[in-house]
């Protein structure tokens, strides 16, 4: 009798263990579990220092301030020029997300000595711009690390996230992107001089945006990301 | 007394109306390029940005005074020289073909005073011409414009930062003073063995279009004769919108020109010196 106890328990201990273990792999599952997450934000201004790291780019490090609405809605401003990098700002995957996707587990992965879950999307919609992308997940917290895409036009980007006091909001979004082979526009300013040694095909930038003095959820209206559109703001 | 001969010149040079042709023609050429960057400013910040638009969304007032500086600099390439020379050239052989130099030299004067005198005059031409080009272009820029980072492509793609500008902007027309007091120097040099105005002008600019041109060559032989022309460290202004300062660069090429007008004010004075004044 006893016997027949312990291994009905050890068969139901088996199956709980799987079960945690499915739930564990479940893509979807895991997904759902970041959306909600993500989505309690559902606004937020902050203030962000840009850093472009491109080979034949200098620009110093920039402020501005930034203004986001779940799950796409993004603006920066800044009194001085700034570079944005059109791909890898993580609202691209809530867009994503929103919409019709499948999922599949693919593995775990080491990343910063953190366990993350890796987890492909693909979309299903036939205009994404996204053509594939990779999350990498912490099942302990559900919070996105770091995001793997291949874009239509765009080529592909990586965007590692890491987190501080403003969870699940980033203190720091680091975006790596290929720069593809650039177009010099010659002597349209006098004589220009070139190093075209910097000027390769398949070379990879990198913007780190790091974030401050969050406010979130105070009921951003659309309005204020239309006006005052800026020059050359898509 | 060389004050005093210094004080005489510039009231001839503000007398005669071929003065004037310059500083009018710094404005022309001002008015024309805020003209053209309000009608077509939009394309050219395009042009401009064409490449990084492929991959940044890019935000802020590129279309402000500073670009408008930024385009009037480039003047310095052969606009102003030759506005420089228009004048410069004729200092000494004007005065030799009208025949006036005979009666200056009947004076009290030595022949290197009235030289000096002369190049000092020259000078402060030049340095109005460049200062209006500056000043203007800056205020009128900004007027209409407002202020802004810029955008220079000079060995990279260099954003440059609006708060560092004036002081940029302030150096780069400094130096560009230095590069039409050698022009101005060289064209003494055609002036003082010619006794009519029209070659040392001709001279003095065939030869800058010709070294200019040859700079602008970036191959084979041209490419290695390239730092022996005084040309290429004349246009080195250029050095004032990198992204870093590169002094030791700046400096060569800072002392390149000065040694340039030295040898050229020298011998200015040796063939006057040397000349017989027949006329």
């Amino acid at each position: 009798m006893n016997i027949l106890l312990l291994g009905f328990l050890q068969v139901l201990g088996i199956i709980g263990l799987l079960d945690n273990h499915i739930f564990e792999s479940d893509p979807e599952a895991i997904i759902t579990e970041t959306k909600a997450i993500y989505r309690s934000i559902r606004d937020f201004s902050a203030d962000v220092k840009i850093e472009v790291n491109v080979d034949f780019v200098n620009i110093p490090d920039k402020q501005a301030s930034v203004i986001y609405k779940y799950p796409d809605k993004i603006k920066f401003k800044s009194k001085s020029f700034i570079l944005i990098p059109k791909k890898g700002i993580s609202h691209m995957i809530f867009r994503l997300l929103e919409n019709d996707y499948s999922t599949l587990y693919s593995k775990d992965r080491t990343i910063n000595e953190r366990q993350l879950k890796e987890i492909k999307i693909v979309p299903l919609a036939d205009n994404s711009e996204i053509v594939i992308a990779t999350l990498f997940i912490d099942p302990s917290d559900h919070l996105i690390y770091r995001i793997e895409a291949t874009t239509r036009d765009a080529g592909f980007f990586s965007t590692d996230l890491s987190y501080g006091d403003h969870r699940p909001l980033p203190d720091m979004n680091r975006i790596q992107f290929e720069v593809d082979e650039i177009r010099i526009p010659l002597n349209f300013l006098g004589k220009v001089d070139i190093n075209r040694s910097k000027i390769k095909k398949g070379a990879i930038g990198e913007v780190i945006l790091r974030f401050d003095n969050y406010v979130f959820n105070q009921g951003l209206k659309d309005e204020l990301f239309d006006q005052e559109k800026e020059i050359h703001d898509e | 007394m060389i004050l005093t001969l210094v004080h005489i010149e510039l009231e001839k040079l503000f007398r005669s109306k071929r003065s004037y042709i310059g500083l009018l023609a710094i404005v022309l050429i001002i008015l024309v390029i805020e003209g053209g960057i309000m009608l077509q400013g939009e394309a050219l910040i395009d042009l401009i940005s064409e490449n990084l638009q492929d991959v940044f969304i890019l935000q802020g007032n590129l279309l402000n005074g500073y670009l408008i500086s930024f385009l009037s600099i480039n003047a310095l390439w052969l606009h102003v020289p030759i506005l420089v020379v228009i004048v410069t050239a004729d200092l000494i052989s004007g005065e030799a073909g009208s025949g006036t130099i005979r009666l200056i030299l009947s004076r009290p004067v030595s022949r290197s005073k009235l030289i000096l005198a002369k190049f000092i005059t020259a000078i402060i031409y030049t340095t109005l011409l460049v200062l209006l080009l500056a000043v203007l272009s800056l205020f009128l820029g900004i007027l209409f414009f407002g202020k802004g980072d810029i955008f220079v492509i000079y060995g990279s793609i260099n954003i440059l930062q609006e708060e560092i500008l004036p002081g940029r902007f302030i150096m780069a027309f400094s130096f560009g003073v230095l590069g039409m007091w050698l022009v101005a120097s060289l064209s003494f040099v055609f002036s003082a063995l010619a006794e009519n105005s029209l070659s040392p002008i001709l001279l003095t600019m065939s030869i800058i279009i010709l070294f200019t041109v040859v700079s602008s060559f970036e191959i084979g032989i041209f490419e290695d004769l390239k730092p022996y022309l005084f040309t290429t460290h004349m246009s080195n202004w250029r050095y004032f919108f990198s992204y870093k300062l590169e002094w030791a660069k700046i400096m060569q090429s800072g002392l390149i020109l000065v040694a340039h007008i030295v040898l050229f004010i020298s011998l200015t004075l040796f063939i006057f010196g040397k000349k017989d004044i027949t006329s």
